[in-house]
């Protein structure tokens, strides 16, 4: 049993359909041990179907999955839960998270977290979390919530959006911050800084990238639909960096983000 | 070999300039000469794209060209193009290709017989987005396909076409002028149709020319101007299919699909881009990343920015000849496209279940990687 998310995760958006299965499938055989979906991804069937094939013990793999922002409402959220734990084909999730704050202004920001709060003592979700809450929102969930117990608040975080401010508070509150996007959609690949320091340890510009995450405290969770890169990816978890060369990698922080659709809050 | 194939095009009527327009977007092909039976035609076309105009005949003897593009109108396409393959040329043809699949088998034998291609419009299924709803039906996305549904429907030509006749003469009307685009792309998505049964109707015997020199002449409407079908794919699935040009206003989706596991809306195949939409279950869900050159909007028609990256196919053939692999918009799936609308046609007027003859593969997808690899 996983009691904290492990830093190591696979991305399942997009991987929908037979392919879809098989690819998860191919991750668990990898040994990713924690799943990333979502509601709005249509990837829970695939996750609940690739944990079942695997043959893993249910104890032995993390599985996170998040409300979506048109489910956040008091008559959507807790049902759009329990029909994840019916796509999942799970008694229970190990993490739930709120995928983007709502922008419904009929949609009380006090109503879903208390919703999120519930899932967790009806034993719908063993932790539960946050995805794009900014730090103003981080303070007024955990006001509502009481302290401690938002485990996570996945935001974009690589190389070039570091985000530092969100990190270094999240620290300050036991928050583990949790890096989507991690290789800036495939772009860190051909970043010339990366690559450097990737040479002298013979690996990948995308494994640094992974693992300057990871010595942050920083869990990932890179995607990819290829076997190869699955498994490099996973293995960047052997990366040891120099304090030197986490430098160098703080420097590449240009606030380049990629993800920022119009429904989105305000960023720090 | 060359890396680029000289176009020698024939035909210079209305649809010439988009394919002319496309020469600096496409790398295995270039425009080396332009005919017609009308004189002027080819020369306007000539002088606007600088390009050599002469006779049907001159073009033919020409070295320089490799492929023979046939912009004619259908009923002009088998002799163009027979006449082409016996000059030693390749040909990608407009379509439809041929009027009735007799035709289309002569054509692919003298093809063969020589070592040519042979190619057809439409290319709109290799689209951005109709490349999108490939890869999602070939993950598995909305698992098997049971049903779905097919509508193209409007009020016709005659009010934008300065001579609209062949519109409305044999291979023309809703289902043999619009029909292989919607057909084409459900053949590359299901694979090939095993039957159909069909209704049609013709609502007004004469239509009425709204634009040009001949404006407000009444011209004879020879071919059935509603059509409707269902259409049995070898793989289990069952299409409606509506295609008509006595509608004025609907609210109906270009094309649904529907499975197992969920709903694929796939866009307008007249066109290469528009919106794709994916459920799982009842909930629309987001869409796996998808990087298509053939996406974007670099044209306008009269409802706005569009993707028209007309004469893809032509330069996926030009390619398919350089590497010696076989091409997308090939003779077989357009023979097998032309014969699921004879077949249509059949059906209607008999009113009978015909049986479709050919069959064909599937064309092998385009993604965003293989779509580039043919752009300058
Ligand atoms: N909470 C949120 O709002 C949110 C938003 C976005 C994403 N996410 C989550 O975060 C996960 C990861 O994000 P993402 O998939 O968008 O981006 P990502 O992991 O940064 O990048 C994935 C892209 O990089 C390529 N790639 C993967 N490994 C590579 C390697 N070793 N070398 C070179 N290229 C490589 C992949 O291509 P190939 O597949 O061809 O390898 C893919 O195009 C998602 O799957 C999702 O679970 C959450
Ligand atoms: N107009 C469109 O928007 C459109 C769109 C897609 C496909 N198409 C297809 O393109 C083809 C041509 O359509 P169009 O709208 O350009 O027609 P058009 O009538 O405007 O042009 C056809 C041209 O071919 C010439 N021609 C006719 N017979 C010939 C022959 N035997 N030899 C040489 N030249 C000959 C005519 O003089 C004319 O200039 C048709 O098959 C049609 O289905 C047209």
């Amino acid at each position: 049993m996983h009691d904290r998310i492990p830093l190591m995760g696979l991305g399942t958006y997009g991987r929908l359909g037979d392919d879809g299965i098989a690819a998860i499938r191919k991750g668990l055989e990898i040994g990713y041990r924690h799943l990333d979906t979502a509601q709005s991804y249509g990837t829970e069937p695939m996750v609940g179907r690739a944990l079942r094939d695997s043959g893993l013990a249910r104890e032995d793999v993390f599985v996170t999955t998040k409300v979506a922002q048109k489910k956040l409402a008091k008559s959507d959220f807790i049902p759009s839960v329990d029909q994840s734990l019916r796509d999942l084909a799970l008694d229970v999730i190990d993490l739930v998270l709120i995928h983007w704050p709502s922008i419904d202004p009929d949609v009380a920001f006090e109503s879903y977290v208390e919703d999120l709060g519930k899932i967790q003592e009806q034993g719908k979700a063993r932790l539960i979390g946050v995805s794009n809450f900014p730090i103003a929102l981080l303070e007024r969930a955990t006001a509502i919530l009481g302290p401690g117990r938002l485990h996570t608040d996945q935001v974009e975080i690589q190389p070039f959006l570091q985000n530092r401010r969100l990190v270094d508070f999240c620290r300050s509150r036991a928050i583990v911050p949790t890096a989507y996007v991690p290789l800036a959609k495939g772009r860190v690949a051909d970043d010339p800084v990366l690559a450097e320091i990737a040479d002298v340890h013979g690996a990948s510009a995308s494994q640094v990238a992974l693992a300057w995450l990871m010595h942050r405290g920083v869990a990932v969770i890179p995607a990819s639909a290829n076997e190869a890169r699955m498994r490099s990816n996973f293995e960047a978890q052997v990366l040891k960096l120099s304090p030197e060369e986490m430098d160098r990698i703080a420097a590449l922080d240009r606030g380049d983000r990629i993800i920022a659709p119009e429904v989105g809050p305000e960023w720090d | 070999m060359k890396d680029v194939l000289g176009i020698g095009l024939i035909g210079c009527g209305v649809i010439s300039k988009a394919y002319l327009e496309r020469a600096r977007t496409f790398s295995p092909i270039s425009f080396v000469a332009v005919a017609d039976r009308d004189e002027t035609a080819a020369r306007r076309q000539a002088d606007a794209f600088g390009v050599e105009a002469m006779s049907p005949a001159a073009l033919l003897a020409r070295e320089d060209v490799d492929i023979v593009l046939n912009l004619t109108p259908p009923a002009a396409h088998a002799a163009v193009s027979t006449a082409a393959l016996e000059a030693g040329k390749h040909v990608y043809s407009e379509k439809p290709f041929v009027l009735d699949p007799a035709a289309g088998r002569g054509l692919l034998d003298l093809a063969a017989s020589k070592g040519l291609r042979l190619g057809s419009a439409p290319d709109t299924f290799l689209g951005g987005s109709h490349q999108l709803a490939r890869h999602l039906v070939d993950a598995g996305a909305i698992g098997r396909i049971v049903s779905g549904t097919c509508f193209v429907m409007n009020h016709g030509m005659e009010h934008w076409h300065p001579s609209p006749d062949f519109f409305y003469r044999p291979g023309g009307g809703p289902l043999f002028d619009l029909g292989p685009y919607y057909l084409a792309n459900l053949v590359q998505l299901l694979g090939p149709v095993r039957r159909v049964s069909a209704l049609s109707a013709t609502a007004h015997p004469t239509r009425r020319i709204g634009v040009g020199p001949r404006i407000g002449e009444d011209i004879p409407v020879d071919v059935p101007t509603t059509v409707q079908a269902l259409l049995g794919f070898a793989s289990g699935t069952s299409i409606l299919f509506a295609a008509s040009w006595d509608v004025w206003q609907h609210d109906l989706a270009p094309m649904a699909l529907y499975g197992e596991t969920g709903t694929l809306h796939v866009p307008d195949p007249n066109f290469f881009g528009g919106t794709v939409r994916l459920t799982q279950g009842s909930e629309e869900v987001a869409l796996p990343d998808w990087d298509h050159p053939f996406l974007r909007n670099n044209s306008r028609n009269s409802k706005g920015p569009v993707a028209d990256f007309r004469a893809a196919g032509l330069a996926d053939m030009a390619q398919a000849i350089i590497e010696g692999r076989s091409h997308r918009c090939s003779d077989a799936f357009a023979l097998h496209v032309i014969d699921v609308l004879c077949a249509i046609d059949r059906a209607a007027r008999e009113d009978t279940v015909v049986q479709v003859a050919s069959g064909a593969d599937r064309p092998e997808a385009l993604d965003g990687h293989a779509a580039r690899a043919l752009m300058v």
